[in-house]
């Protein structure tokens, strides 16, 4: 274990977080003593009951929660705030309605946290491409679809070049058709960035297409019952018997 | 709207006004009451001419334009400063709430005595009047913004400065924009009230002493410029809603 934890991007250290009780009821307590280690260049999925607190674990390590107890890990070092190497990607978009789409992209380039990092338009032309948004660098999110929203605000996180990905079920609000057409898309970014990911979603299916290994979670208070490795060439297919057969296994496990 | 539904639209008030205007020369109705328009519109061209109007609307507008610009600027940051910090919420919530059912030209009044019946009293009951809908509508405006797009800004490195500049503000800003307006419609109600109530100029008191005079067709003069600064601001605020937020979808209305 312990080369493991050396190598690990990110990482949570039997973390425990309880959430204070609001008017006389009693404290909740949403995770209890997890570890988890993601490794670099990984695609973790998350998996596990509504309410068990996959989106908390999320916020732990983009550094918009503190543990009660535990340590949460980038790079061996303690976790402390929101910082530009751990990107989220929210499942409603939280795109600023009031900026273009490359205004979008461009407004992490333009902060004095960045400056001196390059040009500008040149990320932002590369942003655009690699999520196939170029043709509409001057509408406003009110303008575009769903996906395109996704894809957005995917860009937007990759354009400050963090080293994670945090993913909070960023494909539920899609329809059927274009998060199948997400999923590739997704997995089409990862492969040509490199980045390692962190992925919650409801779906198994999804999980099992996508990742190099599933992270099943228990009910509240939540811990990390399973890790399956996804040993499956992709692409990977839903109804590809093996990885019909993996999903039937981890959706017993959630039961 | 096309063409011919425009000119349409134009058919029912002139209508109105070309039949009062035969009412009012035949007697039907009384010419000392209702003057006709054409006499209106002749009052009107020797009030444009003398410079009496001229002197009476910057007068008006004077007054309306400092108590609006204080309205604006400290309702802006009193109500962004109660939704983000707690401590000023609390200082400052129960006096707001105190304060906003009592009508300003209640206090009228009393800012008579403090500072006269000059520009102070007006510009102080129009501020006082107008912050209001300001502070409520930027309060409403910041605490409506996403709690994600802070969350994205300060992932993204964004500074405390930053966040008030980029987040708080544009996104505020549709909220903003309705309180601004709003507040501009009653800063025009309570000057024209207060000039008639207490002062020595302006167009609310070109209105009331005309009126004491029975000049009736000065009385319309006046009116029919009250209402031409309401229409003209309003298309300038819509003009300014497009330039300022060309992003922003209304959806009522």
């Amino acid at each position: 274990m312990g080369d493991e934890v050396r190598r690990q991007i990110v990482g949570l250290d039997n973390v425990t977080l309880t959430f204070p009780g609001r008017a006389r009821r009693a404290p909740v307590e949403v995770l209890r003593r997890l570890d988890l280690g993601v490794l670099p260049g990984e695609l973790v999925a998350i998996i596990g009951p509504s309410g068990c607190g996959k989106s908390t674990l999320l916020s732990l390590l983009a550094g918009y929660l503190a543990p009660s107890s535990g340590r949460v890990l980038f790079q061996e070092e303690p976790i402390t705030g929101p910082g530009r190497e751990r990107m989220m990607v929210f499942q409603q978009p939280a795109l600023f309605p009031w900026l273009t789409t490359e205004q979008n992209i461009a407004y992490g380039l333009k902060l004095r946290a960045n400056r001196g990092n390059g040009l500008v338009r040149d990320s932002v032309a590369a942003m655009l491409r690699l999520v196939g948004l170029d043709g509409f660098a001057r509408h406003y999110p009110s303008d575009l679809s769903g996906g395109m929203r996704q894809r957005l605000e995917i860009a937007r996180a990759l354009a400050v070049n963090p080293q994670v990905l945090l993913m909070d079920e960023p494909l539920a609000a899609l329809d059927a058709l274009t998060r199948r057409h997400m999923q590739r898309e997704v997995l089409r970014i990862w492969e040509e960035t490199q980045k390692t990911i962190v992925f919650v979603t409801h779906d198994i299916d999804e999980a099992v297409i996508m990742a190099d290994r599933v992270v099943i979670m228990a009910r509240r208070p939540s811990f990390v019952l399973e890790v399956a490795k996804v040993d499956l060439p992709r692409p990977r297919l839903r109804d590809d018997p093996a990885v019909a057969k993996l999903a039937r296994r981890l959706s017993s496990l959630l039961e | 709207m096309t063409r011919p539904g425009w000119i349409l639209r134009l058919l029912s008030p002139l209508c109105v006004l070309l039949l009062w205007e035969l009412a009012s020369r035949t007697g039907v109705l009384n010419p000392l009451l209702f003057p006709a328009p054409s006499r209106t519109l002749v009052d009107l061209w020797v009030l444009i001419t003398s410079g009496y109007l001229a002197k009476a609307l910057y007068a008006s507008l004077f007054r309306v334009a400092c108590g609006f610009a204080i309205a604006v600027a400290t309702g802006v940051v009193l109500g962004a400063a109660m939704a983000r910090i707690r401590l000023v919420s609390d200082l400052f919530d129960p006096l707001v709430e105190l304060l906003r059912p009592i009508s300003a030209l209640a206090l009228y009044p009393l800012a008579i005595l403090w500072f006269g019946i000059g520009d102070a009293s007006k510009i102080f009951i129009i501020a006082l009047a107008a912050s209001f809908p300001v502070i409520l509508n930027t309060f409403a405006g910041v605490r409506n913004i996403d709690a994600n797009l802070f969350r994205a800004a300060r992932s993204l490195g964004a500074s405390d400065f930053e966040i008030f500049k980029g987040i708080v503000l544009p996104g505020s800003l549709p909220h903003i924009f309705t309180g601004v307006r709003l507040a501009w419609g009653i800063s025009l109600i309570v000057i024209i009230a207060a000039e008639m109530v207490g002062s020595t100029e302006g167009i609310g008191y070109m209105v009331l002493e005309a009126q004491q005079t029975f000049r009736t067709e000065r009385v319309f003069a006046g009116i029919f410029v009250i209402g031409l600064i309401g229409f003209a601001t309003d298309l300038g605020f819509r003009h300014l809603r497009r330039v300022l937020m060309p992003w922003y979808r209304e959806t009522e209305n």
